[in-house]
């Protein structure tokens, strides 16, 4: 019996030709970038109620990133900037910069289905869990590697996640994120991948909340460039007084 | 004296609007201040009552270092109780633990944040009696995955009893957990916070949804006799107590800002009430100039003068004080009786304070008979300058004015 | 003599100015008299009439009343001896008007320390000026001749040393100034009480048993009346 249950990982380990650590590193290269502007729509959908935001985001790495709201009028002016695990808001309203620590890092971005610990937490995947490649399926239209992914520590926020990795582009074109108990929380999709400027980029992420039953948030690239230059002060909190 | 009296009442009817008018003022004055008491005592009496009957009972203890906000619920601040406290508090009176952890309430496509209060479903109502609470269907049993939810949250969530809701919380640690529940009842408390932001659910059923482990956030004791005495006795082992009262201490202190509020809003009423009362007895000395000066040839003492026109104030103010204060009173005894109802405004505040959203009046007498003398001394008062004009009026002349 | 100026001097105030309405005046009523102090506006009639019902005080001189000065006393002092012994009868009659016929006449004899039951001496003194029917009215519910006797009954109730009118019937019209003229005429012949008028009405001077004439603040004459 041993010897047969043995054999057969054995088997479904030798089945695939990458290790998990393999894909995941790939994963966290395709997110670096030496430098990265965009202008997004935000979309969110709570039942009937739908609202929608533009926002300029800048990228730089894995670790940086700045963000400016630039519609619907009463968020404009709104800046938010990323540094490694810190993160800092300008409310134009009260005219302050704020850093967000703690329990407001749980908090959801504009009413979204995203938190601000879901836009930090990609890059800490291969440290945070313990990943397993289950299955080749298709998802999306795309061959991929079904991904399990169990956290190290009780302190992950998502204990469970199950991620499929596009073969073709190193994207996870589909996550699901489970709770302590298995219940599923949210799906969060990737779609539309082009290759921009040499390099695949999904323009499109949707992130459902399967708790709460028709609350979606759709964030759509609208333009996309990876070959610019950024003013070194875009990542610095004088640029979110500014 | 008993015919100045009566020329001084009959005088009053002379000129029924004015004196109806200048007497409103008293009357509003006077009314207003009781119900203000009335209405400020009771709130400092719900104040109590909601702190004392649904989470602080007499004695109040949180972990050394738990925030005391009443806004904030940090599980992770959260601490066993340790043995030796056990035994203190076991020694003082009747005692429960709680621990409050904030979550998400999803009911279909409806979401809430809330604070979820896991609770010990035998010590509980020992401590908290519930007397008085209103319960739509049941309280959960233990283990069984139901919940009970404050009444208006589940109003605003329009859930009815029997439906089943997802929780979603972070353990101690920090990860999500989520689980259903089946909703059982429906609670109105004494305190309208919990009725609107609150869930109850008992430890067998909280403990695996938030890891709670042995973690309690919030001891209540029930005891008899000395507050502070009792708090004394539980402190310093790891949890800080604090009574009731110091418990209330905010709200209270908010309490006794409205009455010095109330007590210069009242002053103004009773400031324009004089200048009403003097202005109208000043008016009726001008008219009467020559109905003074006759009753001087007559023979009457200008003292006695003096007193018709003190008189005729302090009726006005006296009568007008006494219907305020029969208004007001009654106002007060009937709210003391039925209570007043405040869930609509208190709603619409957003319902986060931690009082019944019914406010029973303090009826007392003290400030009935304060109010009624106030009222009626500031209108002798006011009349004593015009009734000191009418009293110099020179008869010879004034027999003879138009 | 029941009450008398003597050498009486009375100035006002007037502005810058003082004026003097009385100059030097000796003049006195007797008991029993029905006297008339006649004379144009600004004689010093009413001034007169003031002084000896010691409603006010004289610049100068001594005011008698029952051989005793009163020029010097307190306001209450004299308030107290016009409640026992002077009787008022005015121009425009001044009823307290929240007070009914029998109260006003009340009021006098309660002022006048009467102790004892007063309604029994009310009523009469009502009956005796022909109101007995109207006790309870209130001054507005009376026509004018009825208030002013009234005023009458109020004066009289008290049994005063002195009535003193001060143009009584001004206000009347001629048949009702005639018929209280009338009634003070009979009183002052039945009972013997003493009045004392001030009035440039003809009509009232044709009724007075002796008539003392002012002028600029002085006595110019002192004759006896029609009514002898």
């Amino acid at each position: 019996m041993t010897t047969a249950l043995l054999s057969l990982l054995l088997a479904a380990r030798l089945a695939f030709a990458i290790t998990v650590d393999e894909v995941l590193l790939q994963i966290d290269k395709n997110l670096t970038y030496e430098a990265r502007d965009s202008s997004i729509t935000m979309t969110v959908t709570k039942g009937s109620r739908v609202k929608s935001y533009k926002m300029r985001s800048y990228g730089r790495g894995q670790d940086e990133m700045a963000m400016e709201y630039l519609e619907p009028a009463r968020d404009k002016g709104t800046k938010m900037l990323k540094k490694v695990d810190e993160l800092w808001m300008y409310l134009p309203a009260i005219e302050k910069v704020q850093k967000l620590s703690g329990h407001l890092l749980r908090d959801d971005l504009m009413g979204s289905d995203m938190s601000y610990e879901d836009l930090m937490e990609s890059s800490r995947w291969q440290k945070a869990y313990q990943g397993t490649i289950v299955a080749e399926e298709m998802m999306e239209g795309r061959k991929a590697w079904k991904i399990e992914m169990k956290a190290r520590d009780t302190s992950v926020s998502y204990p469970t996640r199950i991620i499929w990795v596009d073969q073709a582009s190193f994207i996870p074109v589909r996550q699901e994120l489970y709770a302590l108990q298995g219940m599923l929380l949210k799906t969060w999709l990737m779609q539309d991948i082009r290759k921009i400027e040499g390099r695949e980029f999904p323009m499109k992420m949707v992130v459902e909340d399967q708790v709460q039953k028709g609350s979606r948030t759709e964030i759509t690239f609208d333009r996309v460039s990876f070959q610019v230059a950024l003013p070194e002060e875009v990542f610095s909190t004088r640029w979110l007084e500014r | 004296m008993s015919f100045l009296l009566a020329i001084a009442a009959r005088n009053l009817f002379r000129n029924a609007a004015r004196t109806a008018i200048t007497s409103a003022a008293v009357f509003f004055g006077v009314a207003l201040s009781i119900l203000g008491w009335g209405f400020v005592g009771g709130l400092d009496e719900n104040v109590l009552r909601a702190a004392r009957t649904t989470y602080a009972g007499d004695v109040l203890l949180r972990p050394d270092g738990y925030p005391t906000d009443g806004l904030t619920y940090a599980l992770a601040d959260a601490a066993p109780v340790p043995p030796d406290l056990v035994s203190a508090l076991d020694g003082i009176g009747k005692w429960t633990a709680r621990t409050a952890f904030s979550a998400r309430v999803v009911s279909g496509p409806d979401a809430q944040r809330i604070t979820v209060w896991a609770y010990d479903g035998v010590r509980d109502p020992e401590v908290f009696p519930r007397d008085g609470w209103k319960v739509e269907g049941r309280w959960p049993q233990p283990g069984a995955g139901e919940v009970a939810l404050g009444y208006r949250l589940g109003r605003l969530l329009e859930i009815e009893e029997g439906e089943e809701v997802v929780l979603q919380t972070r353990t101690r640690d920090g990860a999500i957990n989520a689980n259903s529940f089946r909703v059982v009842g429906l609670i109105r408390s004494d305190n309208s916070a919990l009725d609107s932001l609150g869930a109850w659910l008992e430890y067998a059923d909280a403990t695996p949804l938030a890891l709670l482990g042995d973690a309690r956030s919030h001891v209540a004791v029930r005891v008899e006799g000395d507050h502070d005495a009792a708090a004394k006795l539980v402190a310093g082992k790891g949890f800080h107590a604090s009574t009731l009262e110091q418990e209330c201490d905010d709200l209270l202190a908010l309490n006794r800002i409205r009455r010095k509020s109330l007590s210069i809003v009242v002053g103004m009423i009773m400031l324009i009430a004089a200048v009403g009362i003097a202005n109208t007895v000043i008016m009726a000395a001008f008219e009467r100039v020559r109905e003074v000066g006759t009753l001087l040839a007559l023979g009457m003492r200008r003292r006695d003068i003096r007193v018709l026109f003190m008189l005729e104030g302090g009726i006005m103010g006296l009568s007008a004080a006494i219907l305020g204060a029969c208004a007001g009173g009654s106002a007060v005894a009937w709210w003391s009786k039925n209570g007043i109802d405040f869930s609509g405004p208190l709603e619409s505040m957003g319902g986060s304070m931690a009082m019944s959203t019914v406010i029973y009046t303090q009826f007392n007498w003290s400030p009935v008979a304060a109010a009624i003398t106030f009222g009626t001394a500031i209108a002798v008062l006011a009349s004593l300058w015009p009734a000191n004009w009418a009293a110099r009026i020179v008869p010879a002349d004034a027999v003879k004015a138009d | 003599m029941i009450c008398k100026l003597v050498g009486v001097t009375k100035s006002y105030p007037m502005g810058d100015l003082l004026v003097q309405a009385l100059r030097n005046v000796t003049v006195g009523v007797g008991a029993g008299e029905f006297t008339v102090f006649a004379g144009p506006s600004g004689s010093g009639k009413s001034t007169a009439l003031n002084l000896l019902g010691c409603l006010d005080r004289p610049s100068s001189g001594e005011v008698l009343l029952d051989d005793k000065n009163v020029a010097s006393l307190s306001d209450d002092a004299l308030g107290a001896v016009r409640a026992r012994r002077i009787g008022f009868i005015f121009q425009s009659f001044n009823l307290i008007p929240v007070l009914t016929a029998s109260e006003n006449v009340d009021l006098a004899l309660r002022l006048a320390g009467v102790e004892g039951p007063r309604a029994e001496r009310v009523e009469s003194a009502l009956k005796a000026v022909g109101l007995q029917d109207y006790l309870h009215r209130r001054p507005s519910q009376l026509s004018g001749g009825q208030q002013q006797r009234v005023a009458i009954a109020r004066a009289l109730v008290k049994s005063p040393a002195i009535v003193i009118a001060d143009e009584p019937t001004a206000n009347l019209d001629s048949t009702n100034g005639e018929a209280i003229l009338d009634l003070m005429r009979e009183m002052n012949q039945k009972n013997g009480v003493t009045f004392l008028f001030s009035t440039h009405d003809p009509m009232v001077m044709s009724r007075a048993r002796r008539v003392v004439r002012l002028k600029d603040g002085e006595v110019v004459a002192d004759e006896a009346g029609a009514g002898a």
